[in-house]
């Protein structure tokens, strides 16, 4: 008997639904325009995940939390891989739910490159051919469509497409309540009880642990959520606006176990600073950290984070020595990649807008913080993928020089650094700031020295991320990326100083 | 959690920022907004709002856009809180 078709379908496009081959970092290509073939991009970056008749192997993390939810809430739901989402429409799934983190490629990673190469990012393409293919069946089919995740706030830059596209619901929960309140809707439109078109989640109505379910089926890469919040509360980001929670271990050896019994040996501890799990300030518990990071490296021969502060790193340097010493094994696993935030090497802008970035430091202190976490970083073979805002309010040309100085310092160590431009994003205290578009001058050093940073330490880092024969092919085809972006460097840099000018 | 709800036309779009201020400070924490709207588009509505949506970080606001008088009465009847719960 075959099974019944799921009442609720959760997916999202193909930049998202993939596993990146196992490699989160490589993910990041999925925001760069379309500068290469299509093809080549998208085989790169964002492989088609495995499936069985349509029912994917790993999911985004987001929308396994809303899948549990639904599943705990008796509603028949399932991910979907966006190829197969019209097949199960056409079997009379009644509503679609969409997740992402970038609809239209107005997200920082994409704005920056898109500001001044014109050709349209490879998330946004494909997200507009998955949203194009599903909408054309409304005609035909009673289903409804709700969009969801942190980033719905670019609906409302797009409103247009709000009508063209016949959305129905937009939870803009940025991703605290999300899966209860999405739960709830999907429940009054199986009813046909009024929904309201747009929800916004306010700061008040925060996710408590104890309402958490956890996720039944795989996460991308293995990636589970070990709290939510951030204490540091910088004005740019969304995040911090919520309060600081951390999930028990019992809750994320859960959530391991779930991917470990689908067959992922390697997973990534999600929060906006793996260093503060378990704490109530901005220093560790380093006991807390220790036994957090132990008990992924119980299940998974590699342990990635998702995110952590330098100034947390620096507040606890024997607690880097006993971290890296559980995960980094030598055999299965050699580095440990991590995102971090510099965003400024400017002290004024740093009290300006994030003057906790530094704490337990003063915030005059910041640069060398940076300095000393990264050397710290570089001497435990961790490896941190961080960023840079350009372009924040208030920024002058002694800002960006600032920063440009502290990037040239930081060449000495493994690393990749990314400029973003600042984007007035949904929930954050900048949300209605303008957008950062024009650079002038003194930009093009920062975004040159970032990009010879980026290009001196990928090339080194390419044989140590992609090891083993599985990796042959995306290695070489990695390393000959980095090649072209090479040969580009003068047309990048004469680009960028043509952009210059005419601002 | 106190809750309110505020009722404007299509064309009172412009009132909605000031409304929200005014049910913030009077110690609302969910607000419903409906919107009687006969010509202007979901979408148009929703992006004329688009300062009130974006960027606040307080309310839980839930937007409901309606064509009649009778569709107003049953959303001030619900229980906001249900959404949330």
């Amino acid at each position: 008997m075959s099974k019944p078709v799921p009442q609720v379908i959760l997916s999202t496009d193909r930049s998202l639904m993939t596993d990146h081959h196992g490699k989160e970092f490589l993910g990041f290509g999925t925001t760069a325009p379309l500068i290469l073939p299509r093809k080549f991009m998208q085989w790169l970056f964002c492989p088609p995940i495995k499936h069985e008749d349509g029912i994917v192997w790993q999911a985004p993390y987001g929308l396994r939390r809303i899948e549990a939810r639904l599943l705990h809430d008796g509603i028949n739901a399932a991910v979907v891989d966006p190829d197969y989402v019209p097949k199960y429409i056409e079997r009379g799934a009644k509503i679609l739910i969409i997740r992402h983190h970038d609809w239209f490629g107005l997200n920082p990673p994409t704005t920056t490159w898109t500001a001044f190469i014109d050709k349209e990012p490879l998330n946004a393409v494909l997200f507009r051919e998955f949203i194009e293919n599903v909408c054309k069946l409304k005609s035909r089919y009673d289903f409804k469509i709700i969009v969801t995740g942190p980033a719905v706030w670019q609906w409302l830059h797009k409103y247009e497409l709000i009508d063209k596209y016949d959305i129905d619901v937009i939870v803009d929960s940025n991703g605290d309540r999300e899966e209860i309140v999405v739960s709830r809707i999907v429940r009054k439109l199986l009813n046909n009880e009024p929904v309201p078109s747009y929800i916004k989640i306010g700061i008040k109505d925060n996710l408590t642990v104890d309402k958490l379910v956890p996720i039944v089926h795989a996460s991308v890469n293995g990636l589970v959520e070990i709290g939510r919040g951030c204490p540091r509360k910088c004005a740019f980001c969304s995040v911090g606006n919520r309060p600081v929670r951390w999930y028990p271990l019992d809750f994320i050896e859960k959530e391991i176990q779930v991917n470990v019994r689908e067959g992922l040996d390697h997973g990534i501890l999600s929060c906006t600073d793996v260093l503060l799990y378990g704490s109530d300030t901005v220093v560790p518990n380093p006991d807390a950290v220790l036994k957090v990071n132990m008990l992924a490296k119980k299940y998974w021969r590699q342990v990635g984070w998702s995110h952590c502060t330098l100034a947390a790193a620096v507040a606890d340097k024997k607690l880097i020595d006993s971290v890296t010493e559980i995960l980094i094994d030598g055999e299965h696993q050699k580095l440990l990649g991590v995102e971090v935030g510099i965003e400024s090497g400017s002290v004024k802008l740093m009290r300006q807008h994030m003057p906790a970035k530094s704490k337990p430091f003063p915030v005059e202190k910041w640069p060398e913080i940076v300095e000393e976490a990264f050397a710290l970083f570089h001497e435990h073979n961790i490896v941190p993928a961080a960023t840079l805002i350009v372009g924040l309010p208030g920024e002058t040309e002694d800002d960006v020089n600032a920063t440009t100085e502290l990037v040239r310092r930081l060449r000495p160590y493994r690393s990749i650094i990314v400029p973003m431009f600042f984007v007035p994003m949904g929930p954050s205290r900048l949300g209605k700031e303008e957008w950062f578009r024009r650079i002038k001058p003194y930009h093009v050093d920062l975004l040159v020295t970032c990009l010879d940073h980026a290009l001196y330490w990928a090339e080194k880092l390419v044989d140590e991320y992609l090891t083993g024969m599985k990796y042959a092919i995306v290695r070489r085809a990695l390393k000959w990326f980095l090649s072209k972006v090479r040969e580009y460097r003068p047309k990048i840099i004469e680009k960028l100083r043509e952009f210059a000018e005419s601002g | 959690m106190k809750q309110e709800v505020i009722v404007v036309t299509e064309d009172e779009l412009a009132k909605v920022e000031e409304s929200v201020k005014r049910a913030l400070a009077s110690g609302a924490f969910r607000i419903g907004l409906v919107v009687v709207a006969r010509r202007r588009s979901r979408g148009e509505i929703i992006g004329s709002l688009r300062t009130v949506l974006k960027g606040n970080i307080f309310p839980s606001i839930s937007l409901w856009i309606v064509q009649s008088q009778d569709e107003v009465e049953r959303i001030r009847n619900l229980n906001l809180g249900e959404l949330y719960e």
